[in-house]
């Protein structure tokens, strides 16, 4: 399988001085920027408002990200060490995980949007944490 | 399951990613880079680092949100309205240093600094026009300069208009 880290176009490094944001590719899907990009013509607000979210854990110690409004460890221990970005009164949702051999990366997998009826019974924001754990997994196997 | 076996739901997401072409790229890092020029998220990114401030000071200092209310001599549903809802919170430069001095904090200034120019793709075609022009619509004021970038970047209307887009 091909795994590839991906910049975030656009971001700045003065938007990211303590945590460098990835994506990750999997054989080139790319689905955290992916959703950036649809995001932005779906959801111009709240679009706006995750970018925030994410240059607050770029500008970030992780020891100083106390704002449970940008940044949420998921509360199933089954998935383990992965969280969500988020933002006040906003759908959207990025999920990420530190990498394992530099945590100064964050790296971001999969996304999800509250309420969305397209996605159905089986897309729920459990599940997607479920798929960030797994693309955690295949990403740390292939950095042993 | 085996190891480079991924499971139907992953299988499914991927899947049904298209792979983004370089143009979808570069839009998204125009669009990103140009919020560093969108005053509102400059406020909003402001507001959040103070409130971020605030929340790891009162870590530091083991102050939950009733002591600092206590404190500050606030309502609890004060405090909690600007540490919970901050975006809809607009915090006066008052309010700013009362809260931070209740922490033993002193704010510093606020510092100003030049923007950086972000080479959007309306601005790479403003590079391309004529020295008339730019003088024209107050973009240099130097009639020998030959800069890639205008001294601002203001909005993008600019791309959108055909006569510039065939000019460039």
């Amino acid at each position: 399988m091909r795994i590839e880290l991906q910049d975030i176009p656009g971001l700045s490094d003065e938007h990211q001085t303590e945590h460098r944001i990835k994506s990750l590719s999997l054989n080139g899907a790319d689905r955290a920027r992916t959703a950036l990009l649809n995001w932005k013509k779906d959801y111009g607000a709240d679009w706006k408002k995750l970018i925030k979210a994410i240059c607050y854990v770029g500008t970030n110690e992780r020891k100083n990200l106390k704002n449970p409004a940008y940044v949420k460890k998921c509360d199933n221990p089954k998935h383990g060490d992965v969280y969500e970005l988020r933002a006040n009164r906003c759908k959207l949702r990025l999920f990420f995980f530190y990498d394992p051999t530099d945590e100064a990366v964050v790296i971001c997998t999969n996304d999800f949007v509250k309420n969305d009826s397209r996605r159905g019974k089986s897309g729920g924001q459990d599940a997607a944490f479920g798929l960030c754990a797994e693309m955690k997994n295949i990403y740390e196997r292939s950095t042993l | 399951m085996k190891q480079d076996e991924l499971s139907p739901e992953l299988q499914a997401l991927l899947d049904e990613t298209p792979i983004l072409t370089e143009q979808e790229v570069k839009e998204l890092g125009d669009a990103v880079a140009a919020l560093d020029f969108d005053p509102e998220f400059v406020a909003d990114c402001i507001k959040g680092d103070f409130v971020n401030d605030i929340l790891c000071a009162m870590d530091d200092q083991g102050v939950n949100k009733n002591q600092l209310a206590k404190k500050w001599g606030k309502s609890r549903q004060h405090v909690g309205k600007i540490l919970d809802k901050e975006k809809t919170k607009n915090f006066t430069i008052d309010t700013i240093v009362s809260l931070s001095m209740t922490l033993g904090l002193r704010p510093q200034c606020i510092k100003l600094e030049p923007m950086k120019a972000v080479v959007t793709q309306a601005a790479v075609m403003r590079s391309k026009i004529g020295i008339e022009e730019r003088l024209r619509l107050n973009w240099c004021n130097d009639p020998n300069c030959s800069c890639a970038e205008p001294p601002v970047v203001a909005d993008e209307s600019y791309a959108a208009d055909e006569s510039y887009a065939s000019a460039a």
